[in-house]
């Protein structure tokens, strides 16, 4: 993984100290919060719905075991002892105080953290595959570009004041396990027929109010053009961007009233103008951030690993899990390890600062060291060895960490909803907390099989309820919680925004409509059919009769 | 309005041309954009430098070709949120290749300061009481940058590749 | 008895809450003009003048750094105890109701339980 370089550390700590002074500002009353605001957003600092919020930044998703060990230190000292891993790919902190805010971030620097950007109208946090690296399936390390436009991206002069915030996504694999058709700009790693590779660039994806799924604006851009490209862009989106309205300042919203062919006009004039520059990718560049992407050193294993199979059939509760948990890696003989952090009846994406610690040390001793934040608020070893797989296993279930339940049913990603957060309508961890009761038998989960749902607690669709295959929206209905449910959604490459199924349920009602749905879908499924499927194939008329029937 | 300038405040020696108004005074006189493309012949012959207001969401592609009439731009910031002039500004120095005076003006405030040099201001209507020391204390906080801009010193990369391999 | 049907017979009482600037916790004007932790010992008034005077005192607070965001809510009095009307609210005074260790202050004996409390609201 990337390690910062003398000037990194520097600039961090320039930013760090920079904060702090901004801090003593606002608390002698030089800055008002009005002037104030923009600036803690940068730098990820929220006023929530009980306390201050910090958003720390988890680049591309991948920690070191010395950085996941520093949050949790960080949870200890100055929070209440647990973090939040979020949609995309951060971890929260729910009650840091003001003042201690600029030591949390002194703190994070010693471990090459911040969290510059996780907030504010700013180029945000930039995501990628959570295999990244370890995937069969992969072209490229898209955590190698992630790194560039990380750096191309920090307190960028001309892009610190956008007309909204602004999201960037790249995936390696055609498989999308990063959403790039859900991002204002998204990065598809693509080969050319001459095999070159370089990147479809994808703009204008987004879920919040008005979700859209992504334009195609560049079919193959060649990776020295990269930030260039980036830059016409913003530039293009930071002069037109709506300025009057928030909830139309989205670049989405900018490429539907242009028109794609008109909007991509636009940025391809500016592109050419400026390609070619001084943003210009040298190989050299490029090669040299590589090198901290190179695959770690992998021994040279077999596919088959007789112990680990031998394991696998003595064990059922272990082959259970490695049924869920367990992906294939790209060197034979190890594995990627997903870590749920969806207990049945705990809040999805939180972990204890002594859960974190327990990862830190597998990863360190089993997974080179290397830890992955995934958007569906899980954790990943992504290098394990088979052989290891059991011990890994053991561990993680002794700390609550090792629920068999990945991409099922009770995986469920939940914002914090109204529980924490200022914007929402309605809960969603409870809801999401009483479904993983309710599915709680795991031989049933693993019957249903891949199944995603997503709920967001406001229309702002921090739960990315739009893409789940069944998504859940909170709203508020006189002064009472009822949630919308919508079917259909998907976020990978078969991008699809769900459709509402019929008239809201209320907090009491919403458990039962899920099970509803589900036992149609059970009751109609063909041979292999995943719930998409089946649904496309039958459309809604079987799922609203049984969930409307007689109440 | 204070004027911030190479780090000292200055006067400003511009006037705005009041609306409507026929006969330009002596010396510097700043023009809206409204006012320029309705009396341009007139304008063009006045004695004295000419200056241009643009508002944020009037594009320097509109004036490119007329850049040559005037020794100071001056952009608005409506709000500070309003980002647009700094996309205005880096495109009035580094595409139109604008060598006069380019200031901020609006809601100005110190935090801005060291994006608003870097994307190619060099002259400030800051309301801040210590706007010297603001100044001063604003450019120095961070003195490395990670994006190339036409008034930024050298980037990381180029420090990386000066400091050669082994830097760490 | 829902909290809305008992504040249709009555005029409603409004309290004035803000979060404390350097710590930020959510707090509640008293009628001394100190800030509380505690719903219930914050001023309630029905009295329009009397929550604008409270809100300007909010304001001067707000300038004098020890307060940020203040507005003014709705509550019910039920047996004596103080009620927010809005799921919201009573979810910013009690804490998260997803897990027990997640309040932010000691629970107040007085308070009821926040998951029934939701529920009846």
């Amino acid at each position: 993984m990337y390690r910062y370089d003398e000037f990194d550390l520097a600039f961090v700590k320039q930013r760090v100290k920079q904060f702090r002074g901004q801090v003593e500002r606002r608390l002698s009353g030089e800055l008002t919060e009005d002037e104030f605001k923009p600036l803690r957003l940068m730098n990820g600092l929220y006023l929530q719905l009980h306390a201050y919020m910090l958003r720390v930044a988890v680049p591309y998703g991948t920690l070191s075991s010395r950085q996941l060990r520093k949050l949790a230190a960080i949870a200890r000292k100055y929070d209440r002892g647990y973090g939040h891993f979020t949609t995309r790919q951060n971890i929260q902190y729910n009650w840091p105080k003001l003042v201690d805010v600029p030591d949390i971030l002194e703190e994070l620097a010693t471990v090459e953290m911040h969290a510059i950007q996780t907030s504010g109208n700013c180029i945000r946090n930039v995501t990628a595959d959570h295999f990244a690296g370890a995937a069969g399936d992969e072209i490229e390390d898209p955590r190698v570009y992630g790194e560039i436009i990380r750096q191309w991206s920090s307190l960028h002069p001309e892009f610190s004041f956008l007309p909204r915030k602004f999201k960037i996504a790249v995936t390696g694999a055609p498989n999308d396990r990063a959403a790039v058709r859900f991002h204002d700009i998204g990065l598809q790693i693509r080969r050319n027929a001459a095999g070159e590779v370089g990147f479809e660039v994808i703009v204008g994806g987004g879920l919040g109010r008005t979700p859209y799924i992504g334009v195609t604006i560049r079919e193959f851009l060649p990776k020295q053009h990269l930030l260039s490209y980036l830059e016409a862009v913003l530039r293009v989106y930071n002069q037109l961007g709506r300025r009057d309205n928030i909830y139309k300042a989205r670049i989405k919203i900018l490429v539907q009233q242009t028109g794609a062919e008109a909007f991509r006009d636009l940025v391809e004039d500016e592109w050419l103008q400026i390609k070619d520059g001084a943003l210009t990718l040298p190989a050299e560049e490029i090669q040299r951030i590589e090198a901290y992407f190179a695959p770690p050193a992998f021994e040279t294993l077999e596919a088959n690993q007789p112990a680990f199979e031998a394991r696998r059939f003595e064990d059922r509760a272990f082959a259970r899990w490695v049924r869920s948990n367990v992906t294939p890696h790209k060197a034979p003989g190890y594995a990627c390890v997903t870590i749920s952090l969806k207990p049945e009846g705990e809040a999805p994406g939180d972990a204890s600062a002594g859960q974190m610690e327990v990862v830190a040390d597998l990863a360190e001793r089993l997974s080179f060291d290397e830890i992955r934040v995934s958007h569906e608020q899980n954790l990943v070893l992504p290098h394990v060895r088979l052989t290891d797989l059991a011990e890994v296993w053991k561990t993680l279930e002794a700390n609550g960490l090792g629920t068999p339940n990945a991409g099922l049913v009770s995986d469920i990603i939940a914002c914090p909803g109204l529980d924490y957060c200022n914007l929402a309508n309605a809960r969603s961890i409870p809801v999401a907390q009483r479904i993983t009761q309710r599915f709680s038998d795991l031989k049933r989960q693993h019957e249903i099989g891949d199944l995603k749902i997503k709920i967001s607690g406001c229309i702002n669709a921090c739960g990315h309820h739009h893409v789940g295959h069944i998504g859940i929206l909170g709203v508020d209905k006189k002064g009472e919680e009822f949630y919308q449910i919508t079917l259909g959604g998907s976020a990978d490459q078969n991008a699809a925004i769900g459709k509402i199924i019929g008239p809201a349920f209320s907090y009491d009602e919403v458990v039962d409509a899920v099970d509803s749905i589900v036992a149609t879908y059970l009751e109609q499924r063909r041979e292999g059919e995943r719930f998409n499927d089946t649904l496309a194939r039958i459309g809604h008329a079987p799922f609203k009769e049984k969930l409307y029937a007689a109440a | 309005m204070p004027l911030l300038k190479d780090g000292k405040l200055v006067e400003d020696s511009w006037t705005p041309l009041a609306e409507g108004a026929e006969a330009t005074p002596e010396g510097g006189v700043i023009v809206t954009l409204e006012q320029w493309q309705a009396g341009r012949e007139r304008l063009r012959g006045h004695n004295g430098r000419l200056g241009l207001r643009l508002k944020s969401d009037q594009s320097p592609a509109a004036i490119a070709d007329d850049l040559g009439h005037f020794d100071l731009i001056a952009l608005e910031f409506p709000r500070f949120g309003d980002g647009r002039a700094y996309s205005h500004a880096r495109l009035l120095r580094e595409r139109h290749g604008f060598k006069g005076e380019l200031r901020a003006v609006g809601n100005v405030l110190r935090d801005q300061l060291l994006f608003m040099l870097r994307c190619g201001f060099d002259a400030f209507e800051i309301a801040n009481e210590n706007a010297v020391e603001a100044w001063r204390e604003a450019v120095a906080e961070i003195d490395l940058f990670y994006q190339p801009t036409g008034s930024s010193g050298p980037t990381l990369g180029v420090l990386r590749r000066a400091a050669g391999p082994g830097a760490r | 008895m829902s909290a809305k049907n008992t504040s249709q017979k009555k005029a409603s009482l409004q309290v004035v809450t803000a979060n404390r600037l350097r710590q930020g916790d959510v707090v509640y004007l008293t009628d001394t003009g100190r800030w509380s932790l505690h719903l219930n010992e914050s001023r309630a008034s029905a009295d329009k003048a009397v929550v604008e005077a409270m809100l300007a005192k909010a304001a001067e607070d707000v300038a004098a750094r020890l307060v940020v965001a203040p507005y003014a809510f709705e509550v019910v009095e039920i047996d004596g105890i103080l009620q927010p009307l809005s799921t919201r609210e009573t979810i910013r005074a009690a804490g998260p109701t997803v897990r027990a260790d997640y309040r932010s202050t000691p629970p107040d004996p007085k308070q009821q339980d926040p998951k029934q409390q939701v529920r009846a609201a």
